[in-house]
């Protein structure tokens, strides 16, 4: 299996983490992953940037809200 | 006894996008609301997630959803109905953008050389690793939402539809006009920016414990 420096696991950081590498590559991203504190904690923390990102734009619109579009869309479409 | 309308409303549900399209093109305008439940909500959420204000995002799905109603019927179907909606939902959010922000965010170069400098120096700490009700205050809640605002337009949009929408690389690509390498390059480079605004907050938090 080929070893991948830090600049490389930089380099496809975004793809290991959305599940887009080749399996031969996530194999030596894990390897070094093993042996590299500095990258083991950069990718926990942009996986968890990813996670707290998600978490404050989990909103549901009010529910008022999709009432007063219908009402919108009936008086400009006369229906 | 079933009622009519419910046994109705169920086999809409599951109709495709293309399919209820096509019952408006005949005339039937009730389907109207079959489309607003599916995407009502990420559309507000797209806006929302820009524009930062609950009032404006509304503004913007009763633009969005009457320009998309009115031209229903040229709609050609060359791309599917949602990529068609989230495009004008894209374009409207940030024409509104335009007329309400005051402060301008960086220009692009500006913004890569930035990034990749921030990237490139000091350590990353371990903060990723405590529990998350330690992470998900108040104040990290501001702090992203502060930096997804510093962000600028090309980068901003392809966090948005790539993490929070979940549409694919090819799919973003497509509605924002860029290479799946430039999608990528973009996506990277934005949760590394919003990663470091981050730990510069939860370093300073935990220091000392």
């Amino acid at each position: 299996m080929a070893e991948i420096c830090c600049q490389e696991l930089d380099r496809h950081l975004a793809d290991f983490v959305d599940g887009e590498l080749s399996p031969e590559l996530t194999a030596a991203m894990k390897s070094h992953l093993k042996n590299c504190n500095f990258c083991s904690e950069l990718v926990s923390s942009y996986v968890k940037t990813i996670f707290i990102l998600k978490k404050v734009n989990e909103v549901e619109p009010p529910p008022d809200v999709v009432v007063r579009l219908r009402h919108y869309l009936n008086s400009k479409l006369n229906m | 006894m079933s009622e009519p309308g419910k046994e109705k409303q169920t086999s809409r549900e599951d109709l495709s996008d293309q399919e209820l399209v096509e019952l408006y093109r005949q005339g039937d305008k009730s389907i109207i609301d079959q489309l607003l439940v599916r995407y009502h909500s990420r559309v507000f959420r797209l806006a929302l997630s820009i524009l930062h204000n609950s009032q404006d995002a509304e503004e913007v799905i009763q633009e969005v959803f009457l320009k998309v109603f009115q031209k229903l019927d040229s709609f050609k179907g060359e791309s599917s109905f949602s990529s068609w909606l989230y495009r004008v939902a894209i374009n409207t959010t940030f024409m509104k953008l335009r007329e309400k922000r005051g402060a301008e965010t960086l220009p692009l170069e500006e913004m890569e050389r930035k990034i990749d400098e921030e990237t490139g120096k000091g350590g990353v700490s371990d903060w990723a690793r405590r529990p998350d009700d330690e992470l998900l205050s108040e104040e990290a809640t501001q702090i992203i939402t502060e930096a997804m605002e510093k962000l600028p337009d090309e980068f901003k949009m392809v966090v948005i539809l790539r993490d929070l929408d979940g549409l694919s690389t090819e799919e973003v690509g497509k509605l924002l006009g860029l290479s799946p390498a430039a999608v990528k390059s973009r996506l990277h480079r934005a949760r590394l920016f919003l990663r470091r605004r981050l730990e510069d907050f939860y370093k300073q938090l935990f220091e000392g414990e």
